[in-house]
Protein backbone atom coordinates (compact mmCIF):
# COMPACT_ATOMS: atom_id res chain seq x y z
CA UNK A 1 0.00 0.00 0.00
CA UNK A 2 2.85 2.57 0.94
CA UNK A 3 4.35 1.94 -2.39
CA UNK A 4 1.25 2.41 -4.28
CA UNK A 5 0.29 5.29 -2.16
CA UNK A 6 4.03 6.57 -2.88
CA UNK A 7 3.83 6.28 -6.58
CA UNK A 8 0.56 7.80 -7.08
CA UNK A 9 1.69 11.22 -5.29
CA UNK A 10 5.04 11.03 -7.15
CA UNK A 11 4.11 10.27 -10.73
CA UNK A 12 1.63 12.69 -10.51
CA UNK A 13 3.70 15.79 -8.88
CA UNK A 14 5.93 14.51 -11.51
CA UNK A 15 4.01 14.76 -14.33
CA UNK A 16 2.85 18.29 -13.74
CA UNK A 17 5.77 19.58 -11.98
CA UNK A 18 8.09 19.40 -15.21
CA UNK A 19 5.73 22.23 -16.62
CA UNK A 20 4.82 25.28 -14.87
CA UNK A 21 1.73 24.95 -11.80
CA UNK A 22 -0.16 27.42 -14.81
CA UNK A 23 0.17 24.41 -16.97
CA UNK A 24 -1.56 22.35 -14.70
CA UNK A 25 -4.42 24.93 -14.39
CA UNK A 26 -4.32 25.26 -18.61
CA UNK A 27 -4.44 21.61 -19.25
CA UNK A 28 -6.82 20.97 -16.90
CA UNK A 29 -9.31 23.29 -16.82
CA UNK A 30 -8.95 25.88 -19.55
CA UNK A 31 -8.14 23.87 -22.30
CA UNK A 32 -11.33 20.94 -21.87
CA UNK A 33 -13.63 23.66 -21.44
CA UNK A 34 -13.03 25.33 -24.25
CA UNK A 35 -13.08 21.81 -26.14
CA UNK A 36 -16.19 21.46 -24.18
CA UNK A 37 -17.64 24.71 -25.84
CA UNK A 38 -16.46 23.91 -28.99
CA UNK A 39 -18.50 21.13 -29.61
CA UNK A 40 -21.30 22.23 -27.33
CA UNK A 41 -21.57 25.42 -30.36
CA UNK A 42 -21.51 23.01 -33.22
CA UNK A 43 -24.42 20.68 -31.95
CA UNK A 44 -26.47 24.15 -31.27
CA UNK A 45 -25.67 25.48 -34.48
CA UNK A 46 -26.53 22.22 -36.33
CA UNK A 47 -29.12 20.95 -34.01
CA UNK A 48 -30.55 23.30 -31.82
CA UNK A 49 -30.95 24.16 -28.23
CA UNK A 50 -31.89 21.01 -26.89
CA UNK A 51 -29.38 19.20 -28.46
CA UNK A 52 -27.05 21.83 -27.35
CA UNK A 53 -27.48 20.74 -23.69
CA UNK A 54 -27.86 17.00 -25.22
CA UNK A 55 -24.14 17.63 -26.07
CA UNK A 56 -23.35 19.58 -23.22
CA UNK A 57 -23.59 16.45 -20.71
CA UNK A 58 -22.13 14.57 -23.29
CA UNK A 59 -18.93 16.07 -23.57
CA UNK A 60 -18.70 16.66 -19.48
CA UNK A 61 -18.71 12.78 -19.49
CA UNK A 62 -16.17 12.89 -22.56
CA UNK A 63 -13.76 14.95 -20.13
CA UNK A 64 -13.10 11.91 -18.21
CA UNK A 65 -10.63 10.98 -20.67
CA UNK A 66 -8.44 13.64 -20.14
CA UNK A 67 -7.82 12.08 -16.60
CA UNK A 68 -8.13 8.36 -17.50
CA UNK A 69 -6.58 8.22 -21.28
CA UNK A 70 -3.98 11.28 -21.33
CA UNK A 71 -3.19 11.17 -17.54
CA UNK A 72 -2.35 7.06 -18.05
CA UNK A 73 -0.63 7.30 -20.86
CA UNK A 74 1.72 10.52 -19.94
CA UNK A 75 2.86 9.13 -16.61
CA UNK A 76 4.76 5.93 -18.85
CA UNK A 77 5.22 8.44 -21.40
CA UNK A 78 7.31 11.42 -19.72
CA UNK A 79 9.65 8.59 -17.72
CA UNK A 80 10.51 7.55 -21.66
CA UNK A 81 11.60 11.27 -23.01
CA UNK A 82 13.55 11.52 -19.77
CA UNK A 83 15.38 8.11 -19.87
CA UNK A 84 14.00 6.79 -16.88
CA UNK A 85 11.56 4.16 -18.05
CA UNK A 86 14.08 1.34 -17.79
CA UNK A 87 14.92 2.32 -14.68
CA UNK A 88 11.14 1.89 -13.40
CA UNK A 89 10.76 -1.34 -15.60
CA UNK A 90 14.36 -2.37 -14.31
CA UNK A 91 13.46 -1.77 -10.52
CA UNK A 92 12.28 -5.26 -8.42
CA UNK A 93 8.78 -3.48 -7.70
CA UNK A 94 6.52 -5.61 -9.09
CA UNK A 95 5.24 -3.11 -12.52
CA UNK A 96 1.47 -3.76 -11.57
CA UNK A 97 1.96 -2.01 -8.17
CA UNK A 98 3.88 0.71 -9.88
CA UNK A 99 0.78 0.83 -12.59
CA UNK A 100 -1.80 0.66 -10.28
CA UNK A 101 -0.02 3.30 -8.21
CA UNK A 102 -0.03 5.63 -11.04
CA UNK A 103 -3.98 5.35 -12.17
CA UNK A 104 -4.90 6.08 -8.43
CA UNK A 105 -4.47 10.01 -8.97
CA UNK A 106 -6.06 9.87 -12.44
CA UNK A 107 -9.46 8.07 -10.32
CA UNK A 108 -9.62 11.62 -9.04
CA UNK A 109 -8.81 13.45 -12.20
CA UNK A 110 -11.30 11.81 -14.23
CA UNK A 111 -13.66 12.47 -11.42
CA UNK A 112 -12.54 16.49 -11.61
CA UNK A 113 -13.26 16.54 -14.82
CA UNK A 114 -16.73 15.15 -15.63
CA UNK A 115 -17.59 17.06 -12.16
CA UNK A 116 -16.47 20.18 -13.88
CA UNK A 117 -18.09 19.30 -17.19
CA UNK A 118 -21.20 19.09 -15.46
CA UNK A 119 -20.61 22.30 -13.35
CA UNK A 120 -20.25 24.08 -17.25
CA UNK A 121 -23.11 22.46 -18.28
CA UNK A 122 -25.58 23.79 -15.81
CA UNK A 123 -23.74 27.34 -15.97
CA UNK A 124 -23.31 28.11 -19.32
CA UNK A 125 -25.72 26.08 -21.29
CA UNK A 126 -29.00 25.33 -19.03
CA UNK A 127 -28.75 22.07 -18.55
CA UNK A 128 -31.44 21.34 -15.70
CA UNK A 129 -30.80 19.20 -12.98
CA UNK A 130 -33.46 20.50 -10.99
CA UNK A 131 -35.23 16.44 -11.34
CA UNK A 132 -32.15 14.32 -11.29
CA UNK A 133 -31.30 11.06 -9.42
CA UNK A 134 -28.36 12.17 -7.72
CA UNK A 135 -27.39 8.82 -6.26
CA UNK A 136 -27.86 6.76 -9.70
CA UNK A 137 -25.82 10.09 -11.71
CA UNK A 138 -23.11 9.39 -9.07
CA UNK A 139 -22.96 5.72 -9.77
CA UNK A 140 -22.77 6.64 -13.71
CA UNK A 141 -19.90 8.54 -13.00
CA UNK A 142 -18.17 6.38 -11.23
CA UNK A 143 -19.11 3.61 -13.84
CA UNK A 144 -17.86 5.87 -16.29
CA UNK A 145 -14.37 6.66 -14.64
CA UNK A 146 -13.94 2.88 -13.83
CA UNK A 147 -14.60 1.70 -17.83
CA UNK A 148 -12.57 4.39 -19.07
CA UNK A 149 -9.46 4.20 -16.66
CA UNK A 150 -10.00 0.94 -17.64
CA UNK A 151 -9.46 1.39 -21.41
CA UNK A 152 -6.71 3.75 -20.91
CA UNK A 153 -4.85 0.76 -18.83
CA UNK A 154 -5.09 -1.40 -22.69
CA UNK A 155 -2.89 2.09 -24.12
CA UNK A 156 -0.80 2.62 -21.05
CA UNK A 157 0.24 -0.74 -22.08
CA UNK A 158 1.13 -0.56 -25.25
CA UNK A 159 2.90 2.59 -24.20
CA UNK A 160 5.35 0.69 -23.00
CA UNK A 161 6.30 -0.61 -26.88
CA UNK A 162 5.10 1.93 -28.97
CA UNK A 163 6.98 5.13 -29.73
CA UNK A 164 4.06 7.12 -30.82
CA UNK A 165 1.92 7.53 -27.84
CA UNK A 166 0.44 10.72 -28.61
CA UNK A 167 -1.17 9.49 -32.04
CA UNK A 168 -2.37 6.62 -30.01
CA UNK A 169 -3.91 8.96 -27.44
CA UNK A 170 -5.61 11.20 -29.87
CA UNK A 171 -7.05 8.19 -32.14
CA UNK A 172 -8.88 7.16 -28.98
CA UNK A 173 -9.87 10.66 -28.11
CA UNK A 174 -11.67 10.54 -31.64
CA UNK A 175 -13.04 7.27 -31.26
CA UNK A 176 -14.98 8.87 -28.20
CA UNK A 177 -15.88 11.86 -30.25
CA UNK A 178 -17.88 9.79 -33.08
CA UNK A 179 -18.87 6.90 -31.50
CA UNK A 180 -20.03 7.49 -27.98
CA UNK A 181 -23.30 9.34 -28.34
CA UNK A 182 -21.26 12.19 -27.23
CA UNK A 183 -22.29 14.82 -29.19
CA UNK A 184 -25.22 13.52 -31.33
CA UNK A 185 -27.31 10.13 -30.30
CA UNK A 186 -25.65 6.76 -31.45
CA UNK A 187 -28.87 6.28 -33.48
CA UNK A 188 -28.25 9.18 -36.08
CA UNK A 189 -24.92 7.08 -36.95
CA UNK A 190 -25.18 4.54 -40.04
CA UNK A 191 -26.15 1.13 -38.44
CA UNK A 192 -22.75 -0.89 -39.30
CA UNK A 193 -20.80 1.99 -37.00
CA UNK A 194 -23.25 1.74 -34.36
CA UNK A 195 -21.96 -1.56 -33.24
CA UNK A 196 -18.44 -0.19 -32.37
CA UNK A 197 -19.80 2.46 -29.75
CA UNK A 198 -21.71 -0.51 -28.42
CA UNK A 199 -18.55 -2.05 -27.40
CA UNK A 200 -16.67 1.64 -26.22
CA UNK A 201 -16.38 2.41 -22.72
CA UNK A 202 -18.73 5.50 -22.35
CA UNK A 203 -21.72 4.47 -24.68
CA UNK A 204 -23.79 2.97 -21.74
CA UNK A 205 -22.98 4.95 -19.08
CA UNK A 206 -23.56 8.17 -20.55
CA UNK A 207 -26.96 7.33 -21.66
CA UNK A 208 -27.89 5.79 -17.84
CA UNK A 209 -26.23 9.30 -16.82
CA UNK A 210 -28.47 11.34 -19.36
CA UNK A 211 -32.08 9.63 -17.98
CA UNK A 212 -30.84 9.83 -14.52
CA UNK A 213 -30.39 13.54 -14.61
CA UNK A 214 -34.19 13.91 -16.35
CA UNK A 215 -35.18 11.83 -13.17
CA UNK A 216 -35.14 7.85 -14.06
CA UNK A 217 -34.59 5.59 -11.71
CA UNK A 218 -31.92 3.54 -11.12
CA UNK A 219 -33.47 0.30 -11.89
CA UNK A 220 -35.00 1.53 -15.78
CA UNK A 221 -31.10 2.14 -16.38
CA UNK A 222 -29.36 -1.04 -14.34
CA UNK A 223 -28.86 -2.38 -17.98
CA UNK A 224 -26.58 0.03 -19.32
CA UNK A 225 -24.85 0.81 -16.07
CA UNK A 226 -24.22 -2.82 -15.90
CA UNK A 227 -23.04 -3.09 -19.45
CA UNK A 228 -20.89 -0.31 -18.65
CA UNK A 229 -18.98 -1.60 -15.91
CA UNK A 230 -18.90 -5.31 -17.43
CA UNK A 231 -16.99 -3.37 -20.60
CA UNK A 232 -14.73 -1.87 -18.52
CA UNK A 233 -13.65 -5.01 -16.32
CA UNK A 234 -13.44 -6.64 -19.83
CA UNK A 235 -10.94 -4.19 -20.85
CA UNK A 236 -9.24 -3.83 -17.14
CA UNK A 237 -8.68 -7.67 -17.62
CA UNK A 238 -7.49 -7.34 -20.97
CA UNK A 239 -4.92 -4.10 -19.78
CA UNK A 240 -3.56 -5.48 -17.27
CA UNK A 241 -2.39 -8.46 -19.19
CA UNK A 242 -1.61 -6.76 -21.94
CA UNK A 243 0.81 -4.49 -19.62
CA UNK A 244 2.57 -7.91 -18.21
CA UNK A 245 3.03 -9.41 -21.29
CA UNK A 246 4.15 -5.77 -22.87
CA UNK A 247 6.67 -5.23 -19.96
CA UNK A 248 8.29 -8.60 -21.32
CA UNK A 249 8.23 -7.37 -24.75
CA UNK A 250 9.72 -3.92 -24.24
CA UNK A 251 12.93 -6.03 -22.19
CA UNK A 252 13.23 -8.31 -25.13
CA UNK A 253 13.04 -5.60 -27.94
CA UNK A 254 15.24 -3.40 -25.30
CA UNK A 255 12.72 -0.61 -26.95
CA UNK A 256 12.26 0.98 -23.76
CA UNK A 257 13.95 3.94 -24.89
CA UNK A 258 13.07 4.61 -28.24
CA UNK A 259 11.34 7.55 -28.76
CA UNK B 1 17.84 36.49 -54.18
CA UNK B 2 19.39 35.13 -50.34
CA UNK B 3 15.72 35.36 -49.06
CA UNK B 4 13.90 33.19 -51.11
CA UNK B 5 16.57 31.03 -51.44
CA UNK B 6 16.82 30.66 -47.02
CA UNK B 7 13.13 30.70 -47.72
CA UNK B 8 13.35 27.34 -49.86
CA UNK B 9 16.01 26.12 -48.05
CA UNK B 10 13.61 26.31 -45.01
CA UNK B 11 10.96 24.90 -46.84
CA UNK B 12 12.17 22.07 -48.13
CA UNK B 13 14.09 21.04 -44.79
CA UNK B 14 10.58 21.37 -43.08
CA UNK B 15 8.90 18.94 -45.43
CA UNK B 16 11.71 16.39 -45.33
CA UNK B 17 12.56 16.42 -41.73
CA UNK B 18 9.57 17.79 -39.52
CA UNK B 19 5.93 17.42 -41.37
CA UNK B 20 5.90 14.34 -43.85
CA UNK B 21 7.76 12.22 -41.56
CA UNK B 22 5.73 12.47 -38.54
CA UNK B 23 2.50 10.37 -38.08
CA UNK B 24 1.22 12.89 -35.57
CA UNK B 25 1.93 15.48 -38.15
CA UNK B 26 -0.46 13.29 -41.12
CA UNK B 27 -2.69 12.66 -38.21
CA UNK B 28 -3.43 16.11 -37.41
CA UNK B 29 -3.59 16.93 -41.10
CA UNK B 30 -5.47 14.14 -42.71
CA UNK B 31 -6.85 12.23 -39.87
CA UNK B 32 -8.23 15.30 -38.12
CA UNK B 33 -10.16 17.05 -41.05
CA UNK B 34 -12.19 13.11 -41.84
CA UNK B 35 -13.63 13.27 -37.73
CA UNK B 36 -14.18 16.52 -38.27
CA UNK B 37 -16.62 16.01 -41.61
CA UNK B 38 -18.05 13.05 -40.44
CA UNK B 39 -19.34 14.42 -37.25
CA UNK B 40 -20.38 17.87 -37.99
CA UNK B 41 -22.05 16.45 -41.45
CA UNK B 42 -23.94 13.70 -38.98
CA UNK B 43 -25.21 17.20 -37.05
CA UNK B 44 -25.50 19.08 -40.33
CA UNK B 45 -28.10 15.96 -41.54
CA UNK B 46 -30.44 17.25 -38.84
CA UNK B 47 -30.27 20.78 -39.84
CA UNK B 48 -32.34 20.52 -42.47
CA UNK B 49 -30.18 23.42 -44.36
CA UNK B 50 -28.52 22.63 -47.00
CA UNK B 51 -26.93 26.16 -47.28
CA UNK B 52 -24.92 24.87 -44.39
CA UNK B 53 -22.69 22.28 -46.02
CA UNK B 54 -19.91 25.32 -46.40
CA UNK B 55 -19.57 25.14 -42.67
CA UNK B 56 -19.22 21.77 -42.60
CA UNK B 57 -16.48 21.17 -45.96
CA UNK B 58 -14.52 24.57 -45.24
CA UNK B 59 -14.60 24.25 -41.09
CA UNK B 60 -13.47 20.65 -41.09
CA UNK B 61 -10.68 21.33 -43.86
CA UNK B 62 -9.75 24.95 -41.51
CA UNK B 63 -9.61 22.93 -38.38
CA UNK B 64 -7.21 20.27 -40.12
CA UNK B 65 -5.11 22.74 -41.46
CA UNK B 66 -4.72 24.81 -38.48
CA UNK B 67 -4.40 21.76 -36.15
CA UNK B 68 -1.32 20.61 -38.24
CA UNK B 69 0.08 24.15 -37.98
CA UNK B 70 0.08 24.61 -34.28
CA UNK B 71 0.92 21.29 -34.15
CA UNK B 72 4.01 21.79 -35.89
CA UNK B 73 4.90 25.23 -35.18
CA UNK B 74 4.98 24.39 -31.49
CA UNK B 75 6.90 21.01 -32.08
CA UNK B 76 9.28 22.21 -34.85
CA UNK B 77 10.54 24.57 -31.54
CA UNK B 78 10.27 21.99 -28.89
CA UNK B 79 12.93 19.96 -31.38
CA UNK B 80 14.98 22.00 -31.25
CA UNK B 81 15.32 23.34 -27.96
CA UNK B 82 15.21 19.78 -26.53
CA UNK B 83 18.12 19.33 -29.33
CA UNK B 84 19.88 21.84 -28.40
CA UNK B 85 19.60 23.52 -31.80
CA UNK B 86 17.58 26.33 -30.81
CA UNK B 87 20.37 28.59 -29.47
CA UNK B 88 22.52 28.03 -32.71
CA UNK B 89 19.32 29.02 -34.89
CA UNK B 90 19.12 32.03 -33.59
CA UNK B 91 22.85 32.75 -33.16
CA UNK B 92 23.43 32.07 -36.96
CA UNK B 93 23.50 35.70 -39.26
CA UNK B 94 20.01 34.28 -40.78
CA UNK B 95 17.64 35.97 -39.03
CA UNK B 96 15.43 34.00 -36.77
CA UNK B 97 12.42 35.10 -37.72
CA UNK B 98 13.28 34.30 -41.95
CA UNK B 99 13.95 30.53 -41.08
CA UNK B 100 10.36 30.21 -39.12
CA UNK B 101 8.47 32.24 -41.54
CA UNK B 102 10.22 30.06 -44.23
CA UNK B 103 9.14 26.74 -41.82
CA UNK B 104 5.32 28.37 -41.31
CA UNK B 105 4.71 28.91 -45.13
CA UNK B 106 5.50 25.46 -45.94
CA UNK B 107 2.95 24.38 -42.99
CA UNK B 108 0.52 26.82 -44.09
CA UNK B 109 0.57 25.68 -47.56
CA UNK B 110 1.01 21.62 -46.90
CA UNK B 111 -2.23 22.88 -44.56
CA UNK B 112 -4.03 22.96 -47.79
CA UNK B 113 -4.42 19.03 -47.94
CA UNK B 114 -6.72 19.21 -44.94
CA UNK B 115 -9.07 21.12 -47.04
CA UNK B 116 -8.68 18.51 -49.98
CA UNK B 117 -9.39 15.77 -47.59
CA UNK B 118 -12.65 17.69 -45.83
CA UNK B 119 -14.01 18.11 -50.03
CA UNK B 120 -12.95 14.53 -51.07
CA UNK B 121 -14.57 12.95 -47.82
CA UNK B 122 -17.95 15.22 -48.22
CA UNK B 123 -18.12 14.94 -51.81
CA UNK B 124 -17.03 11.31 -52.44
CA UNK B 125 -17.96 9.20 -49.57
CA UNK B 126 -20.67 11.14 -48.19
CA UNK B 127 -22.00 12.07 -51.55
CA UNK B 128 -22.99 15.53 -51.10
CA UNK B 129 -22.81 18.21 -54.10
CA UNK B 130 -20.67 20.93 -53.96
CA UNK B 131 -20.83 24.33 -55.58
CA UNK B 132 -18.47 26.81 -56.40
CA UNK B 133 -20.32 29.98 -57.24
CA UNK B 134 -17.49 31.99 -57.77
CA UNK B 135 -14.14 29.91 -58.25
CA UNK B 136 -11.91 32.49 -59.00
CA UNK B 137 -12.53 34.62 -55.64
CA UNK B 138 -12.61 31.13 -53.84
CA UNK B 139 -8.99 30.80 -54.95
CA UNK B 140 -8.27 33.90 -53.86
CA UNK B 141 -9.34 33.43 -50.86
CA UNK B 142 -7.81 30.55 -50.35
CA UNK B 143 -4.53 32.07 -51.09
CA UNK B 144 -5.44 34.93 -48.04
CA UNK B 145 -6.05 31.99 -45.76
CA UNK B 146 -2.77 30.81 -46.08
CA UNK B 147 -1.19 33.83 -45.74
CA UNK B 148 -3.37 34.33 -42.40
CA UNK B 149 -2.40 30.74 -41.10
CA UNK B 150 0.94 31.48 -41.96
CA UNK B 151 1.47 34.99 -40.14
CA UNK B 152 -0.93 34.42 -37.11
CA UNK B 153 1.96 30.98 -36.92
CA UNK B 154 4.52 33.45 -36.92
CA UNK B 155 2.88 35.64 -34.60
CA UNK B 156 2.04 32.78 -32.38
CA UNK B 157 6.00 30.44 -32.28
CA UNK B 158 7.16 34.16 -30.68
CA UNK B 159 5.49 32.43 -27.99
CA UNK B 160 6.11 29.17 -28.47
CA UNK B 161 10.21 30.11 -28.43
CA UNK B 162 10.09 31.84 -25.42
CA UNK B 163 8.20 29.34 -23.76
CA UNK B 164 9.38 25.98 -22.08
CA UNK B 165 5.65 24.87 -22.13
CA UNK B 166 5.42 25.23 -25.63
CA UNK B 167 3.50 21.55 -25.95
CA UNK B 168 0.65 22.66 -23.54
CA UNK B 169 0.23 25.90 -25.55
CA UNK B 170 0.25 23.89 -28.47
CA UNK B 171 -2.91 22.64 -26.79
CA UNK B 172 -4.14 25.66 -25.45
CA UNK B 173 -4.35 27.59 -28.42
CA UNK B 174 -6.07 24.68 -30.41
CA UNK B 175 -9.78 25.07 -29.48
CA UNK B 176 -9.86 28.39 -28.59
CA UNK B 177 -9.01 29.67 -32.41
CA UNK B 178 -11.71 26.95 -33.56
CA UNK B 179 -14.42 28.58 -31.60
CA UNK B 180 -13.18 32.53 -31.94
CA UNK B 181 -13.37 31.99 -35.40
CA UNK B 182 -16.73 30.20 -35.64
CA UNK B 183 -14.84 27.18 -38.14
CA UNK B 184 -17.91 25.06 -37.74
CA UNK B 185 -20.89 27.55 -36.95
CA UNK B 186 -21.21 31.81 -37.69
CA UNK B 187 -19.48 33.91 -35.09
CA UNK B 188 -22.75 35.71 -34.41
CA UNK B 189 -24.17 32.36 -32.51
CA UNK B 190 -21.16 33.09 -30.01
CA UNK B 191 -22.28 35.25 -26.77
CA UNK B 192 -21.74 39.02 -27.64
CA UNK B 193 -18.91 39.57 -25.53
CA UNK B 194 -16.61 37.35 -27.52
CA UNK B 195 -17.20 38.50 -30.56
CA UNK B 196 -14.64 41.26 -31.00
CA UNK B 197 -12.13 38.48 -30.05
CA UNK B 198 -13.20 37.08 -33.14
CA UNK B 199 -12.90 39.74 -35.19
CA UNK B 200 -9.71 40.78 -34.29
CA UNK B 201 -8.61 37.27 -36.02
CA UNK B 202 -7.79 37.17 -39.33
CA UNK B 203 -9.20 33.77 -39.79
CA UNK B 204 -12.22 34.69 -38.88
CA UNK B 205 -12.79 37.00 -41.97
CA UNK B 206 -10.38 34.36 -44.64
CA UNK B 207 -13.40 31.77 -43.94
CA UNK B 208 -16.30 34.08 -44.41
CA UNK B 209 -14.39 35.08 -47.68
CA UNK B 210 -13.86 31.70 -48.87
CA UNK B 211 -17.75 30.99 -47.74
CA UNK B 212 -18.83 33.88 -49.71
CA UNK B 213 -17.04 32.82 -53.09
CA UNK B 214 -18.27 29.11 -52.53
CA UNK B 215 -22.33 29.76 -51.82
CA UNK B 216 -22.88 32.98 -53.19
CA UNK B 217 -23.20 34.96 -49.88
CA UNK B 218 -24.24 38.40 -49.23
CA UNK B 219 -22.03 40.40 -51.79
CA UNK B 220 -19.12 41.45 -48.88
CA UNK B 221 -16.60 39.10 -50.03
CA UNK B 222 -13.88 41.95 -50.85
CA UNK B 223 -14.53 43.55 -47.61
CA UNK B 224 -13.91 40.30 -45.74
CA UNK B 225 -10.71 39.99 -48.01
CA UNK B 226 -9.59 43.29 -47.04
CA UNK B 227 -10.05 42.80 -43.09
CA UNK B 228 -8.19 39.02 -44.00
CA UNK B 229 -4.93 40.85 -45.36
CA UNK B 230 -4.99 43.62 -43.07
CA UNK B 231 -4.76 41.70 -40.14
CA UNK B 232 -2.62 39.16 -41.27
CA UNK B 233 -0.34 41.92 -42.48
CA UNK B 234 -0.24 43.35 -38.90
CA UNK B 235 0.83 39.97 -37.35
CA UNK B 236 3.08 39.83 -39.62
CA UNK B 237 4.58 42.97 -38.33
CA UNK B 238 3.97 42.12 -34.64
CA UNK B 239 6.02 39.51 -35.65
CA UNK B 240 9.22 40.73 -36.69
CA UNK B 241 8.47 43.39 -33.46
CA UNK B 242 8.71 40.43 -31.21
CA UNK B 243 11.23 37.93 -32.72
CA UNK B 244 13.48 41.41 -32.25
CA UNK B 245 12.61 41.96 -28.55
CA UNK B 246 13.01 38.58 -28.37
CA UNK B 247 16.10 37.75 -29.99
CA UNK B 248 17.56 40.44 -27.64
CA UNK B 249 15.99 39.21 -24.44
CA UNK B 250 17.59 35.91 -24.94
CA UNK B 251 21.08 37.12 -25.81
CA UNK B 252 21.22 39.16 -22.51
CA UNK B 253 19.57 36.65 -20.25
CA UNK B 254 21.07 33.60 -22.33
CA UNK B 255 17.48 31.01 -21.19
CA UNK B 256 16.40 30.39 -24.71
CA UNK B 257 18.15 26.78 -24.28
CA UNK B 258 16.07 25.93 -20.57
CA UNK B 259 14.27 23.08 -20.99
Amino acid sequence: MRLIWEEALLSYKALFSWLEPRAFIMLQVIQPMFEFTFFVFIALFFMGPERAQFAAVGNAFRLVSVGSIWGLISSFRQERYSGTLKFVIGTPTPKLLVFLGRSFMHVLDSLFGVLMGLIYARLFFGVDFASANWGGLVLSIFSVVFSMLSFGTIFSALGLVMRDVNLLMNSVYALFIVFCGVNFPVSYLPEFLRLIGQVLPLTHGLEAARALIQGAQISSVLAQLGLEILIGSIYLALGLSLFVWMESVARKQASLDLY
Amino acid sequence: MNFFRILIKEAWFQIICNTLPRRMYLFSLLFVPLIYSFVSFIMFQQSGQASFLSYVVLGSGMIGMWSSIVFSSSADIVRERENRSLELLMATPTPFWLIMGGRLCTNSLLGLLSLGVALLIVRVFLGQPLYFQSPGLFLLALIATVYTFASLSLLISTLFALSRVARVLQNLIEFPLFLLCGMLFPVEILPSFLRPLSWSLAPTWALEAMREAMTGGTGEFWFHILLTVALASLYLWLSALFFAKIERSVRISGTLGSI
